[in-house]
């Protein structure tokens, strides 16, 4: 039987941890708000940037624009891997970078060479312990990510991809589904995915109203979809960036409120474990005097 | 006079939704003005002014733009940018102090270094911030 003494040392002990679990856990639904309104504001942006991607890539049919050519030979693949510069989390970071490494190795066994730009603190130590030097790395930028971050990322893809040093880029992060859920995603990024604007793009024509007649394009819309590919390029990263520091909150926050949960749990049984025990010491207590008075009256 | 809605988005926000009567933009090939009822349009805007000419008050309101897009639909413009800024919000000291600390830290780069940040951009942008005031 344990002492009343270490009981009462571990249900301190327990409390405050619940203290501490029970703040993170406001805190992040306080950024969650703030995370869903910076992912709501960049919405407009990136709505019409795909819709008027989709509007010219019609147009202009079957483009030479280099970031639309698949690379027929995949020896270089370049993966961005999103987590969060912090942990308690609960699987974010875990998740993420599980599948990043999943495909690592599927690239690998296909005979590509594979590096990695890393976003987000956890995703560097992963991997420096592993022994790969990512290519770029961002750190303290995971709860607020910021627009250069995005364009940086997407110069070096662009400029590797049009050089043909890489010809494969994916992104792997989280996506915020709700503020409670958060859903594991893989992207490709390049060569630009078709299929997606295929499918916005029978959006467009069903959508007749908006198109009377032929839009004009400026200078030309071969000039158009040039200028605008690197644009949907770093839009679609920087919308994962702030996706994914939207669900970190909201995974943070789960993970929070289960440890507060546990914690409760947790003293609520230690503090039943605690009076038990006292109540046996003055039960001996009790008997002890109550034997020692009856050997006094013999 | 006819009126149509005219958007500024950029990735951080919507800066400007306004029922409008003309627009301006700096196109590519030179300035381009919509009225209502255009054709339906979509251009590459150069780094400069745009001016935006509200239905009602007739009061004209001038932003400055980066790396943008204008898309026209039949009954909307949608003005696409990198960054975007209010002219009234610009305050030119603060742009060219700006200004010189991104020159400073180009200065102490090479041009490789230089081409993995985003100083080149920030340069350009102030010194269109700076070209348009000084325009106004």
């Amino acid at each position: 039987m344990p002492n009343l003494h270490d009981i009462e040392r571990r249900i301190n002990s327990v409390s405050s941890t619940k203290q501490i679990t029970r703040t993170m856990q406001m805190v992040a639904a306080a950024k969650i708000r703030r995370a869903n309104e910076r992912v709501e504001a960049s919405t407009p942006y990136a709505n019409s940037m795909v819709e008027m991607l989709a509007n010219v890539a019609m147009r202009v049919g079957g483009s030479e624009n280099a970031l639309l050519r698949t690379h027929d030979e995949v020896k270089n693949v370049l993966i961005i891997a999103i987590v969060s510069d912090r942990g308690l989390a609960g699987g974010f970071n875990t998740n993420a970078l599980r599948q990043m490494e999943r495909l690592m190795h599927e690239k690998q066994a296909a005979g590509a060479s594979v590096e990695v730009i890393a976003c987000g603190k956890k995703a560097i130590g992963y991997l420096t312990y592993r022994h790969v030097n990512p290519s770029l790395s961002f750190a303290n930028l995971s709860a607020d990510p910021t627009m250069d971050e995005a364009a940086q990322i997407s110069a070096y893809a662009i400029d590797g991809y049009a050089k043909g040093t890489i010809d494969e880029v994916y992104l792997v992060y989280n996506h915020a589904k709700n503020a409670a859920e958060q859903q594991l995603r893989q992207q490709i990024v390049l060569p630009v995915d078709t299929s997606v604007l295929d499918k916005n793009t029978k959006a467009v024509e069903a959508d007749e109203t908006r198109l009377e007649g032929d839009t004009i394009f400026e200078p030309s819309a071969e000039a158009v979809l040039d200028h605008l590919l690197p644009s949907y390029v770093r839009t679609t990263i920087y919308q994962a960036l702030i996706d994914s520091a939207a669900a970190e909150q909201g995974a943070r926050r789960n993970a929070m409120m289960s440890a507060t949960d546990n914690a409760t749990e947790m003293v609520e049984t230690l503090t039943r474990l605690y009076n038990r025990v006292r109540q046996g010491a003055i039960t001996t207590e009790i008997s002890e005097i109550v034997g020692g008075a009856a050997a006094l009256e013999e | 006079m006819a009126s149509f809605m005219c958007d500024i988005v950029t990735p951080d926000a919507k800066l400007a939704s306004v029922e409008a009567e003309m627009v301006v933009v700096p196109g590519a090939e030179g300035s381009m003005g919509f009225l209502a009822g255009h054709e339906p349009l979509v251009s590459v805007l150069s780094d400069g002014e745009a001016r935006i000419k509200a239905a009602g008050s007739g009061e004209t309101k001038s932003y400055v733009l980066q790396g943008g897009y204008v898309e026209v639909s039949a009954d909307k413009v949608i003005i696409l940018a990198d960054r975007a800024v209010s002219s009234d919000e610009i305050d030119a000291t603060a742009v060219r102090e700006n200004l010189a600390v991104v020159e400073g830290k180009m200065a102490s780069l090479t041009a490789e270094e230089i081409a993995k940040t985003t100083l080149a951009s920030d340069k350009v942008w102030y010194e269109t911030q700076l070209r348009v005031v000084n325009a106004a």
